[in-house]
């Protein structure tokens, strides 16, 4: 056991060298959208991922999901400068959650993808409502043998498994018209 | 074979990598966990070959992984070319456990055995044990070592008549078709040394009236290491009579002494 525990933190050190400048790389995109990250931030990040990681029980290799994460919400309408580096903390620390959730069943992409459309769409930003119930739903459907994402790659997903009556252009007209006609 | 672990850490990188498409960049610890024990299973396959001595001139990691993981793949394939050889001609006496293991188990690892991810995992749980017991071990080193004794096994078994087995298996569990879970070998070879002793014919495995008294007498001198001992030389000389040319039976002398002595000696003690 101590041995496995030498190895998942060897493979956090050896990521930690060339991690930091891959991430900063990331301020080039990010920065349209008016976001950045310094130094300290990068680290800090990097620090909750690998506190993430040991929580779930979960070996990263490779670049890693910050880079990916990054790039996929840079351009959220919900994320400024002000909630950037917190909310990128806990978008990672729900991922790596969700990977779990979802039995690994869900590649990196498709859970970023149901993510980041979940987050800009009936969460309108509100991230405990993301974890909560968007993808506390659509991880149960996964792991009850749904794999319908696999066609979709994650978008479009979760209005199957939305309990909660939406707005409705139809029902919006018909009273209206009951209204003023 | 002596690695540092951060010798091994690219090659676990590599083979997550593969096992997740790269589609994932984190697997549970469990997977990595087994992952790295793939790594090091295939590159032990190489034990042997690089003497301690020269450990500072050992190839790089990778590449006596790949040699272990072609010796992982010839293993499987000498495994179902002994598989094939032993069913053709492979007789389960009625029992359950030995079938069951044999004939419907054993495929089941050719069809699922997992070389690239998995080679530690053999799968199969093996109920029916060899005749000194199953060893310690593990994926297509155990099933290539298994196939191996259940041959020699299956040639010994062969030697008597399929109703004089079935008949000294009946005789010892009248419904031993679904309950008997034993070695088959082990009983039949206690009893053949057991005929040998009263003079009884070895090949029909039944002992006359009073050869029970008589073998005790045979024993009753004797302790644990002397009838170990005279056990080999009872084993040596029925395979030498039935011309089976192996030493494979002798590893189970202390097993069958024990045996023995259970069931003649105990209770005078």
């Amino acid at each position: 056991m101590e041995k496995n525990q030498d190895m998942f933190q060897l493979i956090l050190e050896e990521k930690k060298k060339q991690e930091l400048a891959n991430i900063l790389t990331c301020n080039e995109k990010s920065s349209q959208f008016g976001l950045t990250l310094t130094e300290h931030d990068a680290q800090e990040l990097m620090v909750c991922r690998n506190e993430s990681l040991k929580r779930y029980q979960r070996a990263e290799f490779g670049t890693g999901i910050l880079e990916k994460l990054i790039d996929t919400f840079c351009d959220s309408q919900y994320i400024h400068q002000s909630n950037y580096t917190e909310t990128l903390e806990q978008l990672q620390d729900i991922f790596y959650e969700f990977k779990n959730e979802a039995l690994d069943l869900l590649t990196d992409d498709e859970l970023l993808t149901f993510m980041k459309e979940q987050f800009e769409g009936v969460c309108s930003g509100d991230l405990e409502y993301l974890e909560g119930t968007c993808l506390d739903k659509f991880a149960e459907a996964v792991r009850g043998g749904y794999r319908g994402y696999q066609g979709t790659g994650g978008a479009g997903e979760y209005q199957q498994f939305d309990l909660v009556m939406r707005w409705d252009k139809n029902v919006y007209l018909e009273i209206l018209k009951e209204l003023f006609w | 074979m002596d690695y540092k672990i951060e010798e091994l850490l690219p090659l676990v990188t590599w083979l997550t990598d593969k096992y997740t498409s790269k589609e994932s960049s984190s697997v549970p610890y469990e997977t990595a966990q087994m992952l790295m024990e793939a790594i090091i299973y295939c590159i032990d396959e190489n034990r042997g070959q690089y003497p301690v001595a020269e450990a500072g001139k050992l190839p790089a990691a990778r590449i006596l992984y790949e040699r272990g993981y072609d010796i992982v793949l010839d293993k499987v394939y000498a495994a179902k070319e002994l598989f094939e050889q032993i069913m053709k001609s492979f007789e389960d006496y009625g029992c359950m456990n030995y079938r069951d293991t044999i004939q419907y188990g054993m495929p089941a690892f050719f069809t699922n055995y997992d070389p690239r991810f998995q080679p530690q995992n053999h799968l199969l749980t093996m109920d029916y044990p060899l005749i000194d017991g199953n060893s310690d071990l593990c994926g297509a080193d155990l099933i290539l070592e298994y196939l191996k004794g259940i041959q020699e096994e299956q040639k010994f078994l062969n030697c008597f008549e399929r109703r004089a087995v079935i008949n000294l298996l009946e005789s010892i569990l009248p419904e031993y078709q679904e309950l008997y879970l034993d070695n088959i070998c082990q009983t039949v070879l206690v009893r053949a040394m057991e005929c040998f002793i009263a003079e009884c014919p070895v090949r029909e495995l039944v002992l006359s009236e009073g050869a029970e008294e008589e073998i005790r007498l045979f024993w009753a001198e004797d302790n644990k290491q002397l009838i170990d001992n005279k056990t080999i030389q009872f084993i040596r000389i029925i395979m030498k009579q039935f011309e089976i040319n192996s030493d494979y039976f002798e590893k189970a002398a202390p097993g069958l002494g024990s045996r023995i002595w259970q069931q003649y000696l105990a209770k005078y003690e």
